[in-house]
């Protein structure tokens, strides 16, 4: 694993929710996807879900403007902070359990402020799953490093065009395949 | 009898579009095993459910397995030829000397159910182990275009990886539906028979069954 881009994403988040910048929160929400499949490291995951529910709160008016969003952010920021600094002294189960207290705070609140009944950590560790797919990783891996359900995140690729880029074998010939399998009884 | 294992993509895309019965006509039309492994069963049934929203989706599968459908698969050797195969599919790529973890238990325990049993083919939808069985070479570079750093690859381990897969085939629910179509599945939509399986396949889609757009096309003019 890489130490060195953890704590450099969870810098990165830090600053991001303290700025309330919306563009990098939606760019770190990004990038992580990739950083947990080639690492095998799922903080990276929960430093995306962060990132993505952070802006998507920030998009949308009726939940930015909350009375309770600045009190929101600033447990989650300093939930994030206390990662980092767990991260630098070595404290790694204290690192996740941080962040992780920062994805709970923001789930939270966009349950019960929101008007989905899905949070948006959900939708966030989807949208994840769904890039780590992209880049490689079966459903079950992606589904695996993300804690993503597979129900929600099949539908999810359904509605993308990911599977007209991975093509193997003419439809003929799987289908003159899938024929031979069922003689008559 | 032909013999297939199913991975839980496909048996999920079935149960979210409410074709679950064309595996029952299948079977009663056909004579043709369906197995699925441990890890898938828990997968698709165990794990979802007690979760409201995806219980009533574990049910229609546990109905499967009660009314004798789908068999749990047992091979003697499956947990150590699992490892194998996980060992092997997540060591085939690397990116910046890192092995990309692609595949997982139960999809493994599918690809390692072959060694043991004499199985036909391989039902699944999700895109990585099939394409890993079909083209990998192929796959590699479909996979690289998402990394901005050189994807390599492990030559020897593909040697080995395409060794334990030469003889799997797969089948996606598309195909599968497609056969059931062509045996009457749908007869009952009369004059409406031609939409009801072109859109039937496109539900498939929406739930999550790889299938290209083109491809949907190409069923739609067979």
């Amino acid at each position: 694993m890489e130490e060195g881009l953890l704590l450099r994403s969870l810098n990165k988040l830090s600053e991001a929710l303290q700025k309330n910048n919306g563009g990098e929160l939606k760019a770190i929400g990004r990038e992580m996807g990739e950083h947990a499949l080639v690492d095998g490291e799922t903080a990276f995951v929960e430093i995306g879900v962060v990132a993505y529910s952070a802006n998507k709160i920030l998009d949308k008016k009726h939940l930015s403007s909350s009375s309770d969003w600045q009190h929101v952010r600033e447990r989650a920021s300093t939930r994030v902070q206390a990662s980092l600094a767990a991260l630098r002294n070595g404290r790694r189960e204290e690192m996740f359990s941080s962040i992780s207290s920062a994805v709970s705070e923001l789930d939270h609140f966009s349950l019960s402020e929101g008007r989905f009944q899905t949070s948006l950590a959900l939708k966030a560790r989807v949208k994840i799953a769904t890039d780590i797919y992209a880049h490689g990783a079966s459903l079950g891996k992606a589904c695996e490093l993300t804690g993503a359900p597979k129900q929600e995140v099949l539908p999810y690729l359904g509605a993308t065009k990911l599977s007209d880029k991975f093509v193997s074998l003419p439809l003929a010939d799987r289908f003159s395949f899938a024929k031979t399998l069922f003689g008559e009884k | 009898m032909k013999t297939i294992i199913f991975d839980s993509s496909t048996l999920i895309s079935f149960s979210e579009t409410c074709l679950i019965n064309a595996l029952y006509f299948l079977k009663e039309n056909a004579s043709v095993k369906f197995l699925a492994t441990p890890a898938v069963q828990r997968e698709v049934v165990a794990t979802p459910m007690g979760i409201r929203r995806f219980e009533f989706s574990a049910l229609r599968i546990k109905k499967l397995f009660d009314d004798h459908v789908v068999e749990a698969l047992t091979t003697p050797n499956l947990k150590a030829q699992t490892q194998k195969v996980l060992s092997l599919s997540n060591n085939l790529f690397f990116v910046h000397g890192h092995p990309l973890p692609l595949v997982q238990l139960g999809e493994a325990e599918c690809v390692a159910a072959f060694e043991g049993a004499s199985i036909n083919a391989m039902a699944v939808d999700e895109k990585t182990v099939r394409s890993l069985i079909e083209a990998p070479e192929k796959f590699s570079e479909q996979v690289a275009s998402e990394y901005s750093a050189r994807v390599e690859i492990d030559l020897e381990k593909l040697a080995e990886w395409k060794a334990i897969t030469r003889d799997i085939k797969s089948v996606r629910s598309a195909e599968l539906l497609s056969v059931a179509a062509q045996n009457g599945f749908f007869s009952d939509y009369g004059n409406a028979k031609g939409e009801a399986i072109a859109s039937a396949l496109y539900s498939l889609r929406n739930s999550g069954c790889a299938i290209s757009s083109l491809e949907l096309l190409e069923y739609e003019r067979m």
